[in-house]
């Protein structure tokens, strides 16, 4: 069962539902954003046992960019060790892969890594959002930093990140559209990139910043004076709508 | 014998607490690494430090005449030039590697004056880890303006189960500035005590890293006692058990006096012939007489290796008083 957004522990009775919750499932996961208030740490503290999934976009500078919120990343950081402290083991971050972090996924799923924490992905969507506005831009950057994640998951030497990858596959061919990577130019540069982790880091780099050819997704935020979840509206070719949502 | 090895005055950083970045050595200037050839062997620790080493096109070159010199070498960086240490890291995973930071991002990113700071020290962090490089850890310098976040800090190391070293501000020839002052000390003791309790009561999951943890309390004991003014917990033996190597080929006895303690020139002279000379022993001198109660890794884990016992009662005494819920005696 997933307790989910806007921002659950803005809600000053999640300890309450989470008591009722807890004994109807066998997982109990909360997605958060950032903050750890009183309501958070409170239901953590009586049950060790949920699952918690912060939403993070990339190390400081890029998730901070890209969620509009001052020192998010710091704040994600701070929370994930005060979650820990009070026994929370099945603990994660969230990332929605984007042109506008696409450079720094890996860094960050390796950050994560060390930290002990799990790493979910998912591509932007429209729907409860409250708009079908969201594109994703610079196709082919996100779906090579999917592949770089197939490949470094399946490189992993925990099993439960092997199954990580078929999921993520799907993601690559969600992304695609009309307006994706051919399925040979992707073989023509992973068959380059994903030969050592190196390798996947120099690729995705440089299909990254030269795929940044339409105004980011954070620049397109601001200048529309948003927040969150902003829509962006560019005719490049490298863009394309997403109608459904891609989340896993 | 421990050796720093300044290998330059350049930086990239623009730290308030350093103005090192102000007065940069010229290229031309800097010793050749052949030059380093002339340390003895058998070092039981080195330390390369600058300014910034990355900066240094020939920083390889030196790393590979020092892994000759010693079993513990140890680069101390800002971690901005990802891609020059991992191409260092790469072909010496025995290094340890220590990356100086100053808080969580905002506020290393201002103490440091480094855009971006924090991002690159995590990306250099992750892919030395990725390349097999074992012993990493993060470096703090504490001030009136970060103690509010060291406690962050240690938490974030005890989680990606690395090392924090820490130091606090100091005013030296090396560091060009006797303009730190503490002002009120009330927050920074209260942060530094709440520091040492979190270490004598390491959760760390490896036994190895809780000990190292509750030895680390003890010279924040060291660092405590230097902001409240009080004198050094154990003698000083710069000059003798440590040494450090400036850009220019010259021997110094330590980096934290108002001059450069000057014992010779390895560039002219032999490093047995500087340690023997009778300038190294007038150094030795001063250091004895030498007033300013400086506590730093480089003069304070020689001092504890010599005299481990103070240390050893201290931390036995302070875990039993933290385990009863008192405060450790702070000296």
């Amino acid at each position: 069962m997933r307790i989910t957004n806007g921002e659950p522990p803005i809600r000053g009775d999640l300890l309450e539902i989470v008591d009722i919750q807890a004994p109807k499932a066998h997982r109990l996961e909360i997605s958060t954003n950032r903050d750890f208030p009183d309501h958070l740490g409170a239901t953590a503290r009586r049950h060790p046992d949920i699952t918690i999934r912060i939403g993070i976009e990339g190390l400081a500078e890029t998730n901070d960019s890209v969620r509009g919120i001052r020192n998010g990343f710091e704040w994600a950081m701070r929370s994930s060790h005060a979650l820990r402290d009070v026994g929370v083991d099945d603990l994660g971050f969230a990332v929605t892969i984007q042109v506008d972090n696409a450079h720094d996924l890996l860094n960050l799923y390796e950050f994560v890594s060390a930290e002990g924490a799990e790493f979910a992905q998912a591509v932007p969507q429209n729907s409860y959002c409250h708009t079908d506005g969201n594109e994703i831009h610079g196709v082919e950057a996100v779906q090579v930093a999917i592949h770089c994640f197939i490949g470094v998951f399946l490189r992993s030497l925990r099993p439960r990140e092997w199954s990580r990858a078929y999921p993520n596959r799907s993601l690559v061919d969600h992304v695609g559209g009309a307006g994706g990577a051919s399925r040979a130019w992707l073989r023509r540069t992973l068959s380059s990139s994903l030969g050592s982790a190196r390798g996947g880091y120099a690729e995705l780099g440089t299909s990254v910043y030269a795929s940044r050819t339409t105004p980011s997704l954070a620049k397109s935020a601001r200048r529309n004076g948003q927040r969150r979840c902003a829509p962006n509206r560019s005719n490049s070719a490298s863009t394309v709508a997403v109608h459904k949502g891609g989340a896993y | 014998m421990e050796v720093n090895v300044i290998t330059t005055y350049r930086c990239n950083a623009r730290c308030g607490m350093c103005s090192i970045w102000q007065y940069p050595t010229r290229r031309s200037e800097e010793f050749a690494p052949a030059l380093l050839e002339k340390l003895p062997d058998g070092i039981s620790r080195l330390n390369i430090t600058g300014g910034e080493p990355c900066l240094r096109s020939d920083l390889a070159e030196i790393v590979d005449i020092l892994t000759t010199k010693t079993t513990r070498l140890q680069i101390s960086t800002n971690g901005y030039f990802t891609e020059r240490l991992e191409r260092i890291g790469r072909d010496n995973p025995d290094l340890e590697i220590r990356i100086s930071i100053e808080g969580l991002a905002e506020l290393n990113d201002r103490v440091r004056g480094l855009r971006d700071g924090f991002d690159h020290a995590m990306r250099s962090f992750t892919a030395l880890r990725r390349l097999g490089v074992g012993n990493l850890g993060f470096a703090m310098t504490l001030s009136g303006e970060n103690c509010r976040e060291l406690l962050d800090v240690y938490g974030m190391c005890v989680h990606l189960d690395c090392e924090l070293a820490n130091a606090v501000m100091h005013n030296s020839f090396y560091f060009h500035t006797e303009e730190n002052k503490w002002g009120d000390t009330t927050d920074v003791e209260k942060a530094m005590k709440s520091f040492i309790c979190a270490l004598l009561s390491s959760r760390r999951p490896r036994a190895r890293a809780r000990a190292k943890d509750w030895l680390r309390a003890y010279i924040n004991l060291g660092l405590l006692s230097t902001v409240q003014g009080k004198p050094r917990l154990l003698a000083c033996r710069a000059g003798t058990d440590s040494v450090f190597l400036d850009p220019w080929g010259r021997v110094l006895a330590c980096n934290g006096s108002a001059q450069p303690l000057v014992m010779g020139d390895l560039n002219t002279q032999t490093f047995g012939a500087i340690m023997a000379s009778p300038e190294a022993e007038e150094i030795r001198r001063l250091v004895r007489a030498c007033d300013r109660s400086c506590w730093m890794t480089g003069n304070a884990v020689p001092a504890m290796r010599r005299h481990p016992l103070p240390a050893l009662k201290w931390v036995a005494a302070a875990k039993w008083a933290v385990a009863r819920g008192r405060e450790p005696r702070w000296g």
